[in-house]
C-alpha cells in the first residue's frame, strides 16, 4: 500500500521526467545526437533503476516495477470514461473468473502546466510483471545471423506456434466480449488496444490483459476487431519472418480468429 | 546495471553499414516497437541482443 507522502514523491518522480523528456535537448542528447529523421529512433525513452524502468514519450509517463508488477504513469489524454469502463471491466473479470487484466488501484488527477493529467497506480494481478508475446518470441530458435530462418525449425514446431495463435486468437476473444459488455452500458467506444498480442502477459496462474488502461474507450467495435485483425496478421507474418509460421497455417489462422471475433 | 532484473531488457545497437553509432537497452516487452523505427531504404540497421549476449535478430530480416 503506498502511502499519499509515498505518493507526493512518485508523482514528483513523475513530473521530474515529464520535464526532462519535454526538453528537445534533453532528448537529443539521450538519443546521442541522432534524431527521428534518421529512421531508428524509438518514440520513447527507457530509463532504468534498480527495481525497473521509466518509460517516457510526449503524452505518457510511466514507471513500471518488474520486482512486483506495480505500476504507476501519468497520461495527457484522458476522459472519465476511461478508468469507470477500466474498472468496471476488471470487476467483470473477478465476477466471470474468464479472464485476468491488470487491477486498477488508484487515480487521481493532477495539473502540469496548466493541463490536467490522469495519474494512475495499477497491478498486475498476481504481483507478477509476467512475460509477453516478445518473451515467447525468444524462445522460438533463433535467426541465423539475425535474418536466415534457423533449419530446426520443424513442421511440428510450426504447429505448435499455430496452435498459440489460435489460443491467441480465443482469449482476445473473451476479453473483447467483456468490453464490448462495459462500453454499451456505459455507452462508449472500446480501447484500441485491449487484444493486442503483445499486450497478453502471462504468470504462473495464467494470462492476463495489461497496457490497455492507457487507451481512450472511443474506438467503435468494428473499428478495433478491424485493427486487431491487422496488428494479430501482423504478428503471424513476424513469425513467419521467423521460420516458425508458413503462408499455409497464417490463413488457418487468420480464418479462425475471423470467425471468432465477427460472432463477439 | 547488474541484477537478475537484466533478463526484462534487450540491448539495441543501431549500425549504419557496418558501424554501430548508437546502443541502448529497451524492456524486451517493448521489443516489438523497433519495426516502426526501420522504413525501406533505410541506411541504418537495429541488431537486437538479449541479456545473454546472444544476437537474435535485426532489422534487416522486416
Amino acid at each position: 500500500m503506498i502511502t499519499s507522502d509515498e505518493r507526493g514523491v512518485i508523482i514528483q518522480a513523475l513530473r521530474d521526467k515529464h520535464t526532462y523528456w519535454s526538453s528537445p535537448a534533453n532528448r537529443l542528447s539521450f538519443f546521442n545526437g541522432f534524431d527521428n529523421q534518421l529512421g531508428w529512433v524509438p518514440s520513447f525513452g527507457i530509463q532504468r533503476d534498480n527495481d525497473g524502468y521509466f518509460h517516457m514519450q510526449d503524452d505518457l509517463i510511466s514507471y513500471c516495477n518488474l520486482q512486483n508488477g506495480y505500476v504507476i504513469r501519468i497520461r495527457k489524454t484522458w476522459s472519465e470514461n476511461d478508468w469507470t469502463c477500466y474498472t468496471n471491466l476488471h470487476n467483470l473479470a473477478i465476477e466471470s473468473n474468464e479472464f485476468r487484466i491488470d487491477i486498477p488501484k488508484y487515480r487521481e488527477i493532477i495539473n502540469i502546466d496548466g493541463h490536467d493529467w490522469e495519474y494512475a497506480e495499477l497491478q498486475s494481478p498476481n504481483n507478477d510483471y509476467g512475460q509477453n508475446f516478445n518473451d515467447d518470441v525468444f524462445e522460438w530458435p533463433e535467426l541465423t545471423n539475425g535474418i536466415l530462418v534457423n533449419p530446426s525449425i520443424t513442421e511440428e514446431f510450426k504447429n505448435s506456434t499455430a496452435q498459440y495463435f489460435r489460443e491467441l486468437a480465443e482469449t482476445s476473444s473473451e476479453v473483447l466480449k467483456y468490453a464490448c459488455q462495459v462500453a454499451e452500458t456505459n455507452n462508449c467506444g472500446l480501447p484500441r488496444n485491449i487484444v493486442k498480442p503483445t499486450s497478453r502477459f502471462k504468470d504462473a496462474i495464467g494470462y492476463f490483459w495489461s497496457d490497455f488502461d492507457q487507451d481512450n474507450w472511443v474506438d467503435t467495435k468494428q473499428e478495433v476487431l478491424d485493427y486487431s485483425f491487422a496488428v494479430y496478421t501482423g504478428h503471424l507474418h513476424f513469425a513467419k519472418i521467423c521460420g516458425t509460421m508458413d503462408d499455409v497455417r497464417i490463413q488457418q489462422c487468420t480464418d479462425y480468429a475471423r470467425t471468432l471475433w465477427t460472432t463477439i | 546495471m547488474d541484477n537478475d532484473l537484466n533478463r526484462y531488457f534487450v540491448t539495441l545497437d543501431v549500425y549504419k553499414g557496418t558501424e554501430k553509432v548508437y546502443s541502448t537497452t529497451i524492456p524486451r516487452s517493448l521489443l516489438h516497437t523497433i519495426s516502426a523505427c526501420k522504413y525501406p531504404g533505410s541506411e541504418f540497421n537495429i541488431r537486437v541482443i538479449d541479456h545473454t549476449g546472444n544476437f537474435r535478430i535485426k532489422t534487416d530480416a522486416f
